[in-house]
């Protein structure tokens, strides 16, 4: 055991203080000193990488270069999930610097941007392919079942921080946008498939045809069976989870100036868990979703979409069972009014069908069925000033919902570019979290510390809208060809956060004579402010080799009002780490190889009981022929096994094992 | 029994001191209308056109592109880059490549009339207004190592190394591995690992 210990303490050593190198490496590059007053000369002295620089729509909800962007911004693509070697788009977060990316078991996660963190963490707006996968039962996201095939992935957008204005309520600390590529660029056949100790199987098959030279159309099948967490002693948690889902997408270039997109997919899948009365608990996930859209160009700088989706998603668990249809219907139009203002306005409705079948006493939602409609109107302005080095965003939602009525969420950007290699950024912005029914509907008996001692939580009508208003600022710098850095910068301020009061004396709890209840309420008696850091850089040191590495600073500063009898808000500071750091090394070999190493640091979580962990993820992939990939992963390499999240209302947290799996790909 | 979180039955001490709280209701609009006054005068506007970017990728290509050095007479000798069809660039080409060097080569900006004279040039931009077909401007070079880049789709499936696609308002390229081998070219890994690759047209139409 002894040299085991001294070996891990040696390689963490060596990683803090390659990484530590690393950072100060960067940091001390002389900036590159002629900074010419021609632009179009300037556009020479960028790295390939940077002209390739990919475009975001999530910010301005129009394609921009990411060093154009006034919000902090991360884009994973498909060649950074690749190398990654993650199995699944929640796990895949784990590479945004700036998120916290917990497993709880081998199903379920704890994701935020900018605090707050639980596995109901509701302060994150999610989009796949321009469709909500927020779920109005809690406001978050199951994460279980937002899955594609890793290959269809084109890119995947972070926007930290509030975007209220473009993507409307929910997003009060961030937006993740999950695009796929279009059916032009995944024309033929992919298949892979792999498996090991704990990705038990899994597999993909995925064909992309042309049904005429403007029209293309993809059809994909996929399956995986993940095996169990560690649970506290040696033995194996009880949290396996597999899936198959199925879809397809057609893009159709109608004329040169329509196109249009016609997408969807069904899913089945089984989670397990185990509950905290260490029960089994299973949920079979089920759903399926069609979306329609239409882009029309009207002329070079006039454009308009407009979008249609169905989602139905069915859950089955051991607690209750929802089932959630959703119809959404958008429109959005984007010109140039002038040559130095773009003006982007649009309008949404969208109606959430909810059903929820109470299967216990401890946990119901009254009533169970609710429908719920949400109407919206945004608009935005993008100046360009000074010969475009200066951009100004104004904007704003405005938001009716069933809950709180009338919602507005304006913010105001700034972005200066002084030349080609350098970006300065501000913001300031309001967003909302409108109410879901685990605010207003739910009734939840939870045991406390003490056994005799139960807690009744029922949910206030009435409840507010959390909201939080947000100052950011951020810098982008590419000082040498090779090296290229992103820091961003906030300071938040929340008000009326969920609080749960006591509503009133413990009474009797009459199944059992001498216990007793303390009903309590929710409410919204909480203020917070946080604030971080996120400094991410990428270093080319040479043609085939690529590192980055990112450090994140997220500090909750939690404020209940003077008249809140919650004694536990003060938790919530705690549920996010305080320091995260990751390293990623990226290596082209001879031989057709590819070497990857990642090595993350995650800060304790007092809160939940869990401690500072490192992770080590390594891949090596080899390319025998043009068509074909073969690797193998290793994750969680230097630790048998750790805790990332601690326990949540309903189900116990399990230990991340160390884990291996290999995988052949194919393409023709 | 597992410990929950949530369970808060627990009473806050009494005059337990506080944090004190800033509260924004007022400032909030001073600040976001102090952004929108900074604006100061000054309303021009021209960005970065497709063609200004096209060239810069083009200037990267012939760094990260290797010719034999038969290629070349000798080791200061430039790289000829010809322009085919109507030059698009509008002098930013020129602009952007002048006094820049490759290594030790400088690039020398050729505007061409005809496919013939794209066998003496390094690299040769097809440009959307060009009407040769590729087959006849790889029987024009007949074998020699130009480097071919054009903008037109289909391009590198026909034969041409290196294809400017653009992809929702960005400018990606595409690779045919097999067209820069045939020239006698050497690709970085990096320049393929960023293109999309693609290969030669089993069908041409």
């Amino acid at each position: 055991m002894a040299p085991r210990c001294q070996r891990a303490r040696a390689i963490r050593k060596i990683a803090w203080t390659s990484s530590l190198s690393f950072t100060l490496a960067v940091l001390l590059l002389p900036p590159r000193g002629d900074a010419r007053a021609d632009t179009s000369a300037d556009l020479g002295d960028l790295s390939i990488e940077a002209l390739m620089q990919i475009e975001v729509t999530s910010v301005s909800k129009h394609a921009q270069p990411l060093a154009e962007a006034a919000a902090a911004v991360t884009v994973l693509n498909g060649e950074d999930l690749r190398r990654s070697g993650f199995t699944s788009i929640p796990e895949a977060l784990r590479l945004v610097p700036g998120l916290s990316v917990a497993s709880i078991d081998a199903n379920k996660w704890a994701i935020t941007a900018r605090g707050f963190n639980s596995q109901f963490a509701n302060k994150l707006l999610v989009l796949i392919d321009g469709r909500s996968v927020y779920t109005p039962l809690f406001s978050g996201v199951w994460w279980d079942v937002q899955d594609v095939p890793m290959e269809d992935i084109e890119r995947i957008e972070v926007v930290r921080g509030p975007g209220g204005t473009l993507w409307g309520a929910n997003a009060v600390n961030g937006v993740i946008n999950i695009i796929t590529k279009s059916a032009k660029d995944t024309q033929g056949w992919l298949a892979s498939g792999g498996g090991g100790s704990l990705e038990q199987g899994f597999g993909t098959l995925r064909y992309g045809g042309e049904l005429n030279p403007d029209a293309h159309l993809r059809g994909y099948l996929k399956y995986f069976n993940r095996g169990d967490f560690k649970g506290d002693s040696t033995a194996n948690a009880n949290d396996k989870w597999e899936a198959t889902r199925g879809g397809f997408r057609l893009d159709w270039d109608l004329t040169p100036d329509d196109l249009l997109t016609f997408q969807g997919d069904y899913y089945d899948g089984e989670s397990h868990g185990t509950l905290v009365t260490g029960a089994d608990d299973q949920d079979d996930p089920s759903g399926g979703n069609l979306l329609a859209r239409w882009t029309h160009t009207l002329s070079e700088t006039s454009e308009f979409t407009s979008q249609f989706y169905y989602d139905r998603t069915e859950r089955d668990l051991t607690l209750l069972s929802q089932n959630l249809d959703t119809v959404d219907l958008e429109f959005q139009h984007r010109f140039a009014v002038s040559d130095w203002h773009d003006l982007i306005w649009g309008a949404g409705y969208r109606r959430y069908m909810d059903d929820v079948s109470n299967k216990t006493l401890g946990l119901a939602f009254t009533p169970t069925d609710r429908n719920d409609n949400v109407a919206s109107a945004f608009f935005q302005n993008e100046f360009s000033l000074l010969e475009d080095s200066l951009k100004l965003i104004i904007g704003s939602k405005f938001e009716y919902n069933d809950y709180t009525d009338f919602e507005f969420q304006p913010n105001a950007r700034a972005l200066w570019r002084p030349d080609e290699k350098q970006s300065v950024w501000a913001a300031v912005s309001r967003a909302v979290r409108t109410p879901s029914r685990a605010d207003e509907d739910v009734f939840f008996l939870a045991p406390t510390d003490d056994p005799l001692t139960f807690n009744t939580f029922t949910g206030q009508s009435g409840f507010d809208s959390e909201e939080v208003l947000s100052l950011e600022l951020g810098y982008r710098a590419q000082p040498v060809e090779r090296v290229s850095f992103d820091i961003a910068t906030y300071y938040s301020f929340y008000n009326d956060l969920r609080s749960t009061e006591i509503a009133g004396p413990p009474i009797p709890f009459f199944p059992c004579p001498i216990c007793t209840t303390i009903p309590l309420t929710l409410d919204n008696k909480i203020d917070a402010e946080t604030y971080g850091v996120e400094l991410s850089t990428t270093w080319h040191p040479t043609d085939f080799w690529e590192l980055s590495g990112s450090y994140t600073l997220m500090m909750v500063d939690v404020d209940p009002d003077n008249d809140s009898t919650d004694t536990t808000a003060k938790d919530q500071e705690d549920d996010t780490p305080d320091h995260q750091f990751q390293l990623h090394s990226r290596l082209n070999l001879p031989y057709d190889l590819e070497f990857d190493t990642s090595f993350y640091y995650v800060s304790k979580l007092s809160s939940q009981n869990v401690g500072s962990y490192e992770r080590v993820d390594a891949r090596l992939a080899w390319h025998p022929r043009e068509h074909l990939e073969l690797s193998v992963v290793g994750q969680n390499l230097f630790e048998g096994k750790h805790r990332e999240f601690g326990d949540g209302f309903f189900t116990v947290s399990n230990r991340v094992p160390r884990s291996v799996y290999g995988k052949v790909t194919w393409r023709y | 029994m597992a410990v929950l979180r949530p369970a808060s039955a627990r009473l806050r001490r009494p005059g337990a001191p506080r944090p004190q709280s800033f509260r924004l209701r007022g400032l909030r609009w001073v600040v976001a209308c102090a952004v929108v006054a900074s604006a100061g005068a000054g309303w021009a506007a021209h960005g970065h056109g497709e063609y200004e970017v096209k060239a810069a990728f083009l200037l990267n290509f012939a760094r990260l592109v290797e010719w034999p050095s038969s290629a070349f007479r000798g080791r200061d000798d430039p790289i000829a880059l010809g322009v085919l069809g109507r030059d698009p660039f509008g002098g930013s080409l020129e602009k952007l490549v002048k006094g820049r060097s490759v290594g030790r080569r400088l690039i020398e900006v050729k505007q061409l009339s005809r496919p013939e004279e794209a066998a003496r040039c390094h690299i040769v931009f097809v440009s959307a207004a060009a009407r040769t077909p590729v087959r006849e401007i790889l029987s024009a070079t007949g074998g020699a190592n130009v480097l071919l880049v054009g903008e037109k789709p289909d391009f590198a499936q026909r034969g041409g190394a290196i294809n400017f696609i653009s992809e929702d308002h960005r400018v990606r390229f595409e690779i045919n591995p097999d067209a820069a081998r045939r020239a006698g070219l050497g690709i970085s890994s990096r320049l393929l690992r960023l293109a999309k690759l693609v290969s030669d047209d089993r069908d041409p139409r």
